[in-house]
C-alpha cells in the first residue's frame, strides 16, 4: 500500500515537473519591467508619476533612459527638472553634460545645487556652480577622446582623490580605451571605494574581457550588476555562486541581476530563494502584504518559475497545510523549507520572536497563479496556525477567488475574545492578544470586487470593529481604489479615532484621486 | 502660623529614620531558635534584626547564617550585625566579603556589600586590610565587576565575558569605603587616600564619603583637588560636601518639610513599578501597563494617624498619574473602571471625592493627564495608532485637550512612545520619550546598534520646538565597571560585552523650584541640572546602585534583588530638599511592598509616611495649591500647515568620530510607522524624502512634511553612509525649526555673527513624491517598491 501511494505521488511529482517544463511563458525579467514601467510612466500626463518615473530610472543606473531623461530636464515643472538632473547624475553620459551646463542658470537653487554635483561626478572638474562659463569652457576646449585620455591619466595621479574622481567620471565619459585602462589598473588595487568605482564603470563599458574581474569581486554589489549587464555563462555560475554565500539579508543584486541573465539554474539554491521571500512573521512583515509584491520577491518567483519547481513547491507546501506530506516526495534542496513550515503549523501560532521559519507560505501566495488551486484552498481558510489563514486569504484574493469573501468576512466579523482597549498586541512571546484579523481585511481589498468594496467599507467606519480590522479596510479600499469609497474614506478620516487610521484614509483619498486625475487626463489627452 | 505649628509637630511625630528599624520597638520575640528558623525559611528582614537584638544568643545563629551558603540569608544576616554590631562576627564576615560569586566568579553582591558594611560598624582594625582589598588593581582588562544578569534572564553565556576571578565586586568595593571611614584610622585613610584616584567615579565617590566620615583633615587638598576638577559631578558635589562636613558647616539634621493639608495617590497590590521607563516590557503584567493601581487614596492630613479616603471605589478597575490642579480643589487621574471592559481615560474629581467627571472616552487609552497654565490638559494616549519599533505595543503620544474633553488633538509625534507630561515653570512641557534604536548604529562602520532609550524631551504646548532635554548619551556614567571616557554610547562600543540591547531610562521627571529636575533612572532618583553640560549634570542619590545588574537589563526592568539600598520611584517636589516618595526596602522584593515616605535629597533621611502591609502606595501628589506656570501662545498653523523647515548650522558641530571632509549629503529619511502587526523586533522602514548637497560651512536647510518623524544620514561623495542619525526628529506644520548641534548645554545659543550658507537660499524640499524609495529598514536594505541599487 505504501509503495502504491508512493508510485502515485512520484506520478503526480513528475506529472507536475513536466507541466513546469513544457511551459513556453518565459517570465520577462524584471529589470527590464521596471525600465518598461518607468519609460512608460515618463510620458504621464501627471508630474506626480513623471517624477516616480525619474525616480525610478535613477536607481537603476541604466544608461538607455538618457535620452528620455534628457527631455525631461526642461520641463516647466522645478521638481522634474531638479529630479531629471539627479536622474542623469547616474544614467547619463557626454551627451548630458552640454545640457547640464546649461541648467547651472536654471531659476531654481535645489536644481542648480544638483547640476553641479552631477557635473563634478560625471566630469572629475570642481568648477563652482556660479560658473557656467568655466564649465562651457573646459567642456568646448577638447573632444571627448581627448577628455577620456585626461580623465584616464588621473589614474596615475598619487592624490587618491583625483584618483577617485577620475573613475567616477570614467563611467560616464569613459570610451573605447577605458576598459582595458580600467582593468589595468584595477590590478593589486584593495581599495574598496577604488574597487566599487572600477566595477560601475565596468558595468558601463565592460565586456566578457572584463568577467574575470568581475568574478574576482563577488564581494562587491556592484560586480553583480556588472555581471548582470554583461551576461554569459561565466556570470551566471559566478551570481549563482554569490547567493549561496552565509548572507543574513536576501542578495538583491544577486536575484535581479540573475533574474536579468534569465537563469534556469536557481534550483540549486531554492531553499534560499524561498528564504528570501520571507514572511510577515520573520524580517519581511507587514509592509509585505500592503504593498505589492517587491522587485526582489518578483525576481525570486520568476527565477523558481523559470527553474521549473513552481508548481512543485506550491503541491508541498498544499500538502502540509493539508496533513498530506509524503516525506519521500520532497526533495533534499526543499527539505529544510518544509521543515521550517511544519514547525509554524501549530494550533494558534502566530509568530516566534526573533525568526519565523515558515517562508514557504509566502512562496506559495506569490508563485501561485492557477485558479485551479481555489477548492484546495479554501478549506484552509480555517486552518489551525493564523499565519496560514493569512497567506491562504492572500493567495485566493491573488486568485480572485470571490467564494472565499464571505468565510474571510466571517471571520473578520467574529472580532477577538478581548476588548480592543486591550494594549498588548504583538507578535512577543508573553503577549497572548494578537490583533491579525486586519490581514483579512487586505485580502478582501485584493479581491477587489464591488462586493468587496462595499463590505469595507461597511467595517471601516462599524464602531465595532476593531482597530486592526478598520486600519485593513482602509487599506483595501485604497488597494480598490473606487472614487464611490471616498465619501467613507473622508468620513474615516475625519471621525476615526485613531489618527494613524485617519491618515491611511486621507493617503487612500489621494490615491484614489491621483487614479482618476490620471485616466481624466489620458481622456483629455 | 497655627498649621505650621501642628505641621511642626505631626513631622516631629512621624520622622522615622530608617536606622530606627532597629530601635527598642524591635523586641524580642519568641526564642531564638524560632526567629532563626523563620528567617532561614521565610527569610524576614525582621527576624534578622530581632536575632541581632538578642545580643550574643541571636549573634550566633546570625554566624550560623552568614556561612549558611544561602546568599539572601547571609546577607540578612550582615545587615543585621550592620545595625547590631557584634565582634564575634568578624570572621564570618571577611569570609562573606571575600567569597565568590556562584554565577559571576567574583565576590558576592549583597551580602558582600551588606558585610562590609557591618564590618565598618564594628570597627575591628584586622579588617581594613581585607576591605582595602576590594579596590581593583587594575590588572588584566576588567576593573570591577558585578552580579550578571544571566541568571535573572537567562541570557546565553557566550553573550557574556567572564571577568578574572577576584576581579572585586562594583558595590562591595564601594561598601568597603564606606566601611573604612567608619572604622577610622591613618591605615584605612591610606586606602581611602588611594580610591582618591581610582579611575572608577564610584569608588572615588566612596572614598570622598569615608574619609569626610573621619573627618580626615589630611586629606583636604585632595577633596579640594576633586571638589574643583574631578570629571563627574556627584563626585565633585559629594567632595565639596565632605569639606563643609569637616568644616562643620553641614547640619546634621535638615530642616523638616512644610506638610500640605492631604496627598492623593493610588493603591495597588502586586503593582509593577511606576516607570522604569520603558514599562511595557514582558516581566511586567501584560495589559494594559501604565503603572496602575487598584484605586486613589487621599491621605488627610499625610502623616502616619492621617485619613484614609478612597475616592473611586473600584473593584474590577485601575487608576493612575494623579495630577492636583492649580487651586489644590480638584484632582486628574487616568481610570478604567473595568480593566476587562474598557480602556483608561481621563478623569477629575474633586479633592473632597465629589462630582467625578469623564473627561475623554472611546476605544483607546488615555493617561498621564497634566493641568496646562491655558487651562487645558496635556496626556498620553495610545489613539495615535502605530506600533513602537521594538515590540510592537501601541505607539504612545502627548495629545491635548479643552478642560472639558474637547478638541482633542495630538502634539508629539515620535513613532515609538511619549508619555508623563509635566509643564515646566518656562510653560514648555517635560515628557519621557522612548526610543529603539534598532539596527541603526550611529557609524555604520559599528554595525547595528539595536538599543533602546527613554529620555526626556521638552516640547511647547502646540507641539512645536520638539527636543531632545536629557538623557541621551548618559550611557557612561551608568555602565562604568571598565574606565572609559564618556560618549562612547552613540557607537555602541565597549558599553557591554555583548554591545546590545543597551540603553538608559529617565523618566518620571518633575521639576525642583530651583529649576533642577529630579527624575527616575536605572538606579533609582536622580537630580539633573539642566544649566550645565548635558554630560555632567546628573547626581544620582544612590551612586551606589549605578549599573545594578550589570548594565543591560536593569534597563528594562529592575532587579530589587540585587539593590542594597531599595527601591524608589514616583519622587514629587515637597520644598526644603525634601520629596515625596514611594519606596520598598530592599530586603522585600515584593511588588507590594512599596509604601510613602518622604526623603532628603542631600542626607538620604527617610521618614516614613504611610504603608498598607501587602499593598504598595505610589505616586504621592500634594493635595494643595500651587503656583501656574507660564503659559504659551499657540500657534494655529501648527494644526494645518503641510510642512515646516529645519535648518542646521553644521553637521560638524558634533563629537560623533567621522571623516569631515569627506562630507557631502545629507539624507533625509521619513520613518514609515506601522499600523498593524503581529511581530515584534521590527523597525520601521524607510522612505528617502530627499538626499540634499551639504555646504561648505557644513549647513542645511530643508523643508519636510509637519508631524513626520524623520531621520538624518550624512553621506560621502559615493552615496555611502558615514553617520546615521539613530533618534527621530519632526517639524509641526509651519515651524522653523534650528540645530545647532547635539550635545551643547540648553542655555547655548548660536553664535550671532553665524551666516549659514544654506540659509542664503530657500529650503530644499525633502517632501513626500510618489515613488520615493521605500527600504525595508535602513537605506541600502531591500527595496519595497522599486529596485534599489547603492
Amino acid at each position: 500500500m505504501e509503495r502504491v501511494r508512493l508510485f502515485c505521488a512520484v506520478c503526480l511529482i513528475m506529472a507536475v515537473m513536466s507541466r513546469n517544463g513544457i511551459t513556453s511563458d518565459e517570465p520577462t525579467d524584471v529589470f527590464s519591467q521596471e525600465i518598461g514601467r518607468f519609460r512608460a510612466l515618463l510620458s504621464s500626463p501627471l508630474p506626480e508619476r513623471r517624477l516616480e518615473a525619474i525616480q525610478g530610472l535613477a536607481y537603476l543606473k541604466d544608461p538607455s533612459c538618457e535620452d528620455a531623461l534628457l527631455r525631461m530636464i526642461a520641463d516647466p515643472s522645478a521638481d522634474i527638472r531638479r529630479e531629471a538632473t539627479i536622474a542623469l547624475g547616474q544614467c547619463g553620459s557626454a551627451k548630458s553634460i552640454p545640457a547640464l551646463i546649461a541648467l547651472l542658470n536654471d531659476p531654481a537653487w535645489d536644481t542648480r545645487v544638483q547640476v553641479h554635483d552631477a557635473l563634478c561626478r560625471m566630469t572629475a572638474q570642481t568648477f563652482a556652480m556660479d560658473d557656467p562659463t568655466s564649465w562651457e569652457k573646459w567642456w568646448q576646449d577638447s573632444d571627448p577622446a581627448a577628455k577620456e585620455k585626461a580623465i584616464i591619466a588621473g589614474l596615475a595621479n598619487q592624490d587618491v582623490q583625483v584618483r577617485l574622481r577620475s573613475l567616477r567620471a570614467l563611467r560616464f565619459l569613459g570610451g573605447r580605451g577605458t576598459e582595458d585602462a580600467l582593468l589595468s589598473f584595477a590590478k593589486g588595487r584593495g581599495a574598496v571605494p577604488e574597487r566599487k568605482l572600477i566595477l560601475l564603470a565596468l558595468e558601463r563599458m565592460g565586456t566578457e574581457k572584463a568577467m574575470p574581474y568581475l568574478v574576482g569581486q563577488q564581494g562587491l554589489t556592484e560586480s553583480a550588476w556588472a555581471m548582470g549587464r554583461i551576461g554569459g555563462p561565466e556570470a551566471e555560475q559566478a551570481l549563482l555562486k554569490m547567493m549561496e554565500g552565509n548572507y543574513p539579508w536576501e542578495r538583491v543584486d544577486v536575484v535581479i541581476n540573475l533574474d536579468r541573465i534569465k537563469s534556469k539554474a536557481a534550483d540549486r539554491a531554492i531553499g534560499r530563494l524561498i528564504y528570501w521571500y520571507g514572511t510577515i512573521t520573520d524580517n519581511h512583515r507587514y509592509e509585505d502584504l500592503t504593498l505589492p509584491p517587491t522587485p526582489t520577491q518578483r525576481a525570486i518567483t520568476n527565477l523558481i518559475r523559470r527553474s521549473g519547481k513552481a508548481d512543485l513547491v506550491i503541491e508541498l507546501v498544499l500538502r502540509e497545510l493539508e496533513g498530506k506530506a509524503v516525506e519521500a516526495d520532497i526533495p533534499e534542496n526543499l527539505k529544510q523549507t518544509i521543515e521550517g513550515l511544519r514547525k509554524e503549523l501549530k494550533p494558534g501560532f502566530y509568530a516566534k520572536i526573533h525568526e519565523g521559519t515558515a517562508q514557504a507560505l509566502s512562496a506559495m501566495y506569490h508563485l501561485a497563479d492557477d485558479p485551479a488551486l481555489v477548492p484546495r484552498l479554501m478549506p484552509l481558510l480555517k486552518h489551525q496556525t493564523v499565519v496560514v489563514r493569512i497567506y491562504v486569504a492572500m493567495t485566493l484574493a491573488k486568485l480572485k477567488a470571490q467564494e472565499a469573501m464571505p468565510m474571510m468576512l466571517e471571520q473578520i466579523r467574529e472580532g477577538y475574545p478581548f476588548g480592543d482597549h486591550k494594549h498588548m498586541t504583538t507578535g512577543l512571546w508573553v503577549h497572548g492578544k494578537h490583533r491579525w484579523k486586519g490581514f483579512l481585511a487586505l485580502a478582501v481589498g485584493r479581491l477587489g470586487t464591488e462586493e468587496a468594496r462595499k463590505a469595507l467599507e461597511e467595517l471601516a467606519v462599524d464602531p465595532k470593529s476593531y482597530r486592526d480590522v478598520r486600519l485593513g479596510s482602509v487599506i483595501g479600499l485604497r488597494f480598490i481604489g473606487s472614487p464611490a469609497s471616498i465619501p467613507v474614506l473622508e468620513r474615516v478620516a475625519k471621525e476615526d479615532i485613531v489618527c494613524f487610521i485617519r491618515e491611511s484614509a486621507q493617503d487612500a483619498i489621494e490615491d484614489v484621486r491621483l487614479a482618476q486625475r490620471e485616466i481624466e487626463a489620458g481622456k483629455a489627452k | 502660623m497655627k498649621l505650621q505649628s501642628l505641621n511642626f509637630l505631626l513631622i516631629v511625630l512621624y520622622l522615622v529614620w530608617t536606622a530606627s528599624v532597629c530601635s527598642a520597638e524591635d523586641k524580642p520575640v519568641g526564642d531564638a531558635k524560632t526567629l532563626y528558623d523563620r528567617l532561614c525559611k521565610t527569610k524576614d528582614a525582621q527576624a534578622a534584626l530581632k536575632l541581632g537584638a538578642l545580643g550574643a544568643e541571636g549573634a550566633a545563629l546570625l554566624n550560623e547564617g552568614l556561612k549558611s551558603g544561602d546568599e539572601r540569608i547571609a546577607a540578612l544576616c550582615a545587615w543585621a550585625f550592620y545595625h547590631h554590631p557584634q565582634p564575634s562576627a568578624v570572621g564570618n564576615l571577611h569570609a562573606l566579603l571575600l567569597k565568590q560569586d556562584e554565577i559571576a566568579l567574583t565576590r558576592n553582591q549583597i551580602g558582600g556589600y551588606w558585610a562590609a558594611r557591618a564590618l565598618g560598624k564594628i570597627g575591628d582594625k584586622s579588617s581594613i586590610p581585607i576591605l582595602g582589598s576590594m579596590l581593583s588593581k587594575y590588572e588584566g582588562e576588567v576593573a570591577y565587576w558585578e552580579r550578571p544578569e544571566d541568571k535573572l534572564y537567562g541570557g546565553g553565556e557566550a553573550n557574556r565575558k567572564k571577568p578574572a576571578p577576584d576581579t572585586p565586586n562594583l558595590r562591595v568595593a564601594y561598601a568597603s569605603m564606606e566601611a573604612l571611614g567608619e572604622i577610622g584610622g591613618e591605615e584605612a585613610a591610606a586606602v581611602l587616600t588611594r580610591g582618591f584616584k581610582d579611575p572608577q567615579h564610584l569608588i572615588r565617590y566612596g572614598a570622598i564619603r569615608g574619609l569626610a566620615a573621619m573627618k580626615h583633615e589630611p586629606a583636604r587638598p585632595l577633596l579640594k583637588d576633586l571638589a574643583d576638577g574631578d570629571p563627574v559631578l556627584y563626585v565633585r558635589e559629594a567632595a565639596r560636601r565632605a569639606l563643609e562636613h569637616m568644616d562643620g558647616k553641614n547640619p546634621e539634621k535638615p530642616k523638616s518639610p512644610a506638610l500640605p493639608p492631604a496627598v492623593v495617590f493610588f493603591k495597588g497590590k502586586d503593582v509593577p513599578v511606576p516607570n522604569q521607563g520603558f514599562r511595557d516590557f514582558g516581566d511586567f503584567p501584560s495589559n494594559p501597563v501604565y503603572a496602575w493601581g487598584e484605586n486613589l487614596f487621599t491621605l488627610t492630613p499625610p502623616t502616619k494617624d492621617g485619613t484614609l479616603k478612597n475616592l473611586t471605589n473600584l473593584a474590577k478597575g485601575g487608576v493612575q498619574g494623579p495630577e492636583v490642579s492649580y487651586d489644590g480643589k480638584r484632582i486628574l487621574f487616568g481610570m478604567s473602571r473595568d480593566l476587562e471592559k474598557e480602556g483608561f481615560h481621563i478623569f477629575e474629581i474633586n479633592a473632597d471625592g465629589s462630582a467625578l467627571r469623564q473627561l475623554t472616552d472611546g476605544v483607546c487609552n488615555d493617561v498621564d493627564p497634566c493641568y496646562l497654565p491655558d487651562g487645558r490638559i496635556a496626556f498620553s494616549s495610545d489613539r495615535s495608532g502605530g506600533r513602537e519599533e521594538y515590540h510592537h505595543q501601541r505607539t504612545r503620544n502627548i495629545f491635548v485637550m479643552n478642560a472639558d474633553g474637547g478638541d482633542i488633538h495630538q502634539i508629539t509625534f515620535n513613532p515609538n512612545q511619549d508619555y508623563e507630561p509635566q509643564v515646566l515653570r518656562n510653560g514648555s512641557i517635560l515628557y519621557s520619550h522612548y526610543q529603539f534604536y534598532a539596527g541603526k548604529s550611529a557609524l555604520p562602520s559599528r554595525g547595528g546598534l539595536g538599543r533602546n532609550e527613554t529620555v526626556l524631551h521638552t516640547v511647547m504646548p502646540d507641539g512645536t520646538n520638539d527636543q531632545h532635554f536629557y538623557g541621551t548619551q548618559r550611557g557612561p556614567l551608568y555602565t562604568p565597571l571598565r574606565p572609559q571616557p564618556d560618549g562612547l554610547q552613540y557607537i555602541g562600543a565597549n558599553w557591554r560585552h555583548n554591545k546590545e540591547h543597551i540603553g538608559i531610562s529617565f523618566s518620571l521627571p518633575r521639576e525642583l523650584p530651583d529649576g533642577r529636575i529630579v527624575c527616575m533612572t536605572v538606579s533609582g532618583p536622580a537630580i539633573i541640572d539642566p544649566a550645565r553640560s548635558p554630560l555632567d549634570c546628573e547626581i544620582p542619590f544612590f551612586p551606589e546602585i549605578v549599573n545594578l545588574d550589570g548594565g543591560q537589563f536593569a534597563y528594562v526592568r529592575p532587579a530589587p534583588e540585587y539593590s542594597p539600598v531599595g527601591r524608589y520611584t514616583t519622587p514629587y517636589p515637597a520644598g526644603d530638599g525634601w520629596l515625596w516618595i514611594s519606596h520598598a526596602p530592599w530586603h522585600d522584593v515584593s511588588r507590594s511592598a512599596y509604601g510613602l515616605y518622604l526623603v532628603h535629597m542631600e542626607t538620604r533621611e527617610l521618614a516614613l509616611v504611610h504603608d498598607e502591609p501587602g499593598v504598595s502606595d505610589f505616586a504621592p501628589v500634594p493635595v494643595a495649591p500651587r503656583p501656574r506656570e507660564m503659559v504659551i501662545p499657540l500657534r494655529s498653523e501648527s494644526r494645518t500647515a503641510p510642512t515646516g523647515t529645519i535648518e542646521c548650522l553644521s553637521v560638524f558641530n558634533t563629537d560623533v568620530p567621522f571623516d569631515k571632509d569627506a562630507v557631502r549629503y545629507v539624507r533625509v529619511i521619513e520613518r514609515v510607522r506601522r499600523g498593524v502587526s503581529i511581530v515584534s523586533h521590527r523597525p520601521f522602514p524607510a522612505r528617502v524624502l530627499a538626499t540634499v548637497p551639504i555646504e561648505k560651512d557644513g549647513s542645511f536647510f530643508v523643508e519636510a512634511p509637519a508631524d513626520t518623524p524623520v531621520q538624518f544620514e550624512l553621506l560621502d561623495a559615493d552615496g555611502n553612509i558615514l553617520v546615521h542619525e539613530t533618534t527621530h526628529n519632526y517639524v509641526r506644520g509651519g515651524e522653523h525649526k534650528a540645530c545647532m548641534g547635539c550635545h551643547e548645554p540648553k542655555a547655548a545659543s548660536p553664535d550671532a555673527a553665524a551666516d549659514p550658507l544654506a540659509l542664503r537660499h530657500g529650503p530644499y524640499p525633502a517632501l513626500r513624491k510618489p515613488g520615493d524609495p521605500i527600504y525595508k529598514i535602513q537605506v541600502l536594505s531591500r527595496g519595497y517598491n522599486m529596485i534599489i541599487r547603492p
